[in-house]
């Protein structure tokens, strides 16, 4: 799928590049089938997807993911908030060929003991940016 | 649905699983992105990949498991086996004898020793039970004393009983490792009422087993234990409902004792508790249960000699099978001594610890060998003999491409010539090629140019210096001797006959040795006929000789060989003592660094009974 590799979408377009499963298996309420994601949608999901994987967690490719739910567990502070910065961009640049991060913005919130991230990146040879809002928090 | 319609299943490792996968489904239309990482298709494709791996990895193991060869569990390996007819050896317990003397206070007209007395040993600390292995009869003695050999082993007596039970059946499992099954005594009592018992014995040839013979099988089982199971009523009686199953056997500590030479004594023997042992022979023969390695090996041999003594490798697969102590082993027909005797094999064997083995271990191998080969043939267990080669080694070096002194470089070439001798020597039917060690000796640094060395042999013995006795000492080597009359292949160490100190060996370049004292410098011949050498065969023979002194811990005699490769023949052991090294520093043509004597094994082999192999019958002539 070399084309796929080198592939490009622009939001305004019509035309489906990219084309991948939703991971929570939501049925669509009409078809009942397992809901496509399209282009941008697809690239979202997948960085979300490496994101919140941890080190180690892939089986053998320890050094995939962006360890963010790990450093979940660290003291929250500016140099965490930091690692959890330069994790994101190094995550994406390594494994995620399709996007390229323009900005991380992390807000601490230690008393809900919450991270909100928001990443702006930029499909390739896409002209505009996307963005991806999530929460992260510790759940014990 | 895929275009690419050919899925490729062969593969084993994970990453080519997964793109496998990702190539057979990038042919359809649906989804897009199996390529990228972080796709969920990528995530479930590794789910997938993943299980396909776990399975591929779970059958090939499974697979491996069904084949001797492959098989890495003991269980598998001894399920293999069993389908060869062959049974791992157990741990087995080591065996010493100890020599008593009783002086009752009474007059007894016997004295028994009963099976299962206990003794002990203390091996570093730690104290080991041994015990009579059967009831010994101790012999009158004029004085009133009674004496006897006792012949004790390792171990703690256990027994075990089991009701037959048909209805629902008994594993007889004995629940221990170390386990001894050559101790093991099977009796089956008729019943709880009926105190009557057989004795049965184990299985050594099921064409004499039928439906009467009072036999046991043995099998270790899939914990590692030995099970023992009885006939079916067509190949060996059946035990029936109510008998009593029971075993006597010993838990051995392997190869922990060897060695053991100083034994606690019971408080009584025979119930006399005035007595005094000495140990006649140490502990030999504790051998630990087989390995899965050995067992892999040992199996399909077995299996070809159909547990029948034929082939010159048949009794060295099946004694080497049955005694996990010896490190090695050689056999050959008597037609191939010199002179040659008719109707024997020769068994040669050297224990793991010690050089020599005890006579009981001698008669206990011969005894089971007797039962399985050739009828006439007759098996001889004879000791090693130790050929020891002296290399004088010569080593020049270049000091502009090394750092190291030249002790150093000593230092390497002692250690090369040690490990050389551990590699390449020691067991029997070893070859010494003398290139093949300069060869070696010069790869152990870069700096090397040469390494030249001269040999040596050397027969060492202790001769009995009480008794007129003939010797022979066979080096089983051409002497050298490159013209008749020439002097100087053959030298000793001092010795003494007839009040005459001082005396060396030397031959007259006719196959005749001669004494001598050095008196002022000069030889002095004291006896111009002491005996003969054969140069061609390397033999040396002293008739009716009264040596009753010698210099050191034996009487050494050397010899020059004529070729610079020696063969180890029969019985035969080649090891390296009385190495010498120098180093030249090849720029300035001097000696910069000599060792005397490098601590080869040969070094400090133990020698005490090499003479104590009679040979021809005769008590006083000695082989050496």
């Amino acid at each position: 799928m070399v084309a796929l590799r080198s592939g490009s979408v622009d939001p305004r377009r019509t035309e489906i590049v990219y084309r991948d499963l939703g991971l929570s298996f939501i049925p669509h309420p009409v078809t009942k089938n397992v809901a496509v994601l399209k282009n941008e949608d697809a690239v979202k999901r997948a960085i979300r997807n490496l994101i919140l994987t941890n080190k180690g967690e892939q089986v053998f490719d320890e050094l995939y993911g962006g360890n963010i739910t790990a450093l979940l567990f660290e003291n929250i502070t500016p140099v965490t908030v930091i690692d959890i910065k330069e994790n994101i961009k190094i995550a994406v640049k390594a494994e995620e060929p399709r996007a390229t991060v323009l900005d991380v913005e992390v807000l601490a919130t230690p008393d809900l003991n919450a991270i909100k991230i928001n990443i702006v990146f930029r499909i390739n040879d896409s002209p505009n940016a996307s963005q991806l809002t999530f929460t992260v928090e510790r759940v014990r | 649905m895929a275009t690419n319609s050919t899925l490729s299943v062969s593969e084993l490792d994970f990453d080519t699983i997964k793109s496998s996968l990702q190539t057979y489904l990038q042919g359809q239309t649906e989804f897009s992105d199996y390529n990228f990482e972080s796709s969920t298709l990528s995530i479930l494709l590794n789910v997938l990949s993943y299980n396909t791996y776990h399975n591929s990895f779970y059958l090939n193991m499974v697979s491996n498991e069904m084949f001797l060869d492959s098989a890495q569990l003991r269980t598998s390996v001894v399920s293999r086996a069993k389908m060869l007819n062959y049974t791992p050896r157990s741990s087995v317990g080591a065996t010493a004898a100890i020599d008593a003397v009783v002086t009752p206070g009474d007059s007894p007209t016997s004295i028994t020793v009963g099976a299962n007395t206990q003794f002990s040993a203390s091996i570093n600390g730690i104290s080991y039970s041994w015990v009579t292995s059967e009831s010994t009869s101790l012999t009158s003695q004029p004085n009133g004393t009674f004496i006897g050999t006792l012949n004790i082993v390792e171990g703690t007596p256990l027994q075990h009983r089991f009701t037959v039970n048909t209805t629902s059946p008994v594993r007889y499992i004995l629940p221990n490792e170390n386990t001894d099954t050559t101790s093991f005594t099977i009796r089956i009592q008729e019943s709880a009422a009926n105190s009557v018992t057989s004795t049965y014995t184990l299985v050594s040839d099921l064409s004499t087993v039928d439906s009467t013979s009072t036999v046991y099988y043995i099998q270790e089982n899939e914990d590692n234990l030995y099970e023992v199971y009885f006939g079916d009523g067509v190949f060996g009686k059946k035990p029936i409902n109510g008998n009593i199953v029971i075993i006597d056997y010993r838990v051995v500590s392997g190869t922990a004792v060897n060695g053991a030479n100083t034994f606690a004594t019971p408080a009584s023997l025979g119930g006399y508790s005035n007595f005094t042992t000495t140990t006649s022979s140490v502990a030999q023969g504790g051998a630990l249960q087989e390995t899965i390695e050995s067992v892999k090996f040992n199996a399909p041999f077995k299996f070809q000699s159909q547990d029948r003594l034929v082939t010159m490798q048949d009794y060295k697969n099946i004694i080497l099978t049955e005694n996990g102590d010896l490190s090695s082993i050689n056999v050959w027909g008597g037609e191939e001594n010199d002179p040659p005797i008719y109707g024997k094999v020769f068994v040669a064997a050297k224990p793991t610890s010690g050089s020599l083995l005890s006579n009981q271990k001698k008669e206990a191998i011969r005894s089971s060998l007797k039962s399985r080969n050739t009828l006439s043939i007759d098996v001889e267990m004879v000791d090693a003999t130790y050929l020891y080669i002296n290399p004088t080694i010569t080593v020049r070096y270049n000091p502009e491409l090394t750092s190291l002194s030249a002790a150093a470089l000593n230092d390497k070439v002692q250690t090369a010539l040690i490990s050389f001798e551990a590699d390449r020597l020691g067991t029997f039917g070893n070859k010494f090629y003398l290139y093949e060690l300069t060869e070696r000796l010069k790869d152990t640094d870069s700096s090397f140019i040469s390494v030249d060395a001269d040999i040596l042999l050397e027969k060492r013995f202790i001769p009995l210096t009480t008794e007129i006795s003939t010797y022979q000492i066979n080096y089983y080597q051409k002497v050298f001797e490159p013209h008749a009359g020439h002097l100087g292949s053959l030298t000793s160490t001092t010795f003494t006959v007839d009040d005459t100190s001082g005396l060396n060996l030397d031959h007259d370049g006719y196959g005749i040795l001669r004494t001598y004292t050095v008196d002022s410098g000069s030889k002095n011949y004291r006896d111009n006929n002491f005996g003969t050498i054969d140069y061609d065969t390397g033999l040396i023979t002293l008739t009716n000789k009264l040596i009753s002194a010698y210099d050191g811990d034996s009487l050494s005699i050397k010899i020059k060989p004529n070729g610079k490769n020696i063969f180890g023949q029969r019985n035969q052991i080649i090891l390296i003592s009385g190495a010498s090294i120098e180093t030249i520093n090849d720029s300035t043509d001097t000696s910069t660094s000599t060792v005397g004597l490098v601590a080869t094994s040969g070094v400090s082999t133990t020698i005490t009974s090499d003479n104590s192999t009679a040979s021809s019958g005769s008590t006083s002539s000695y082989s050496i």
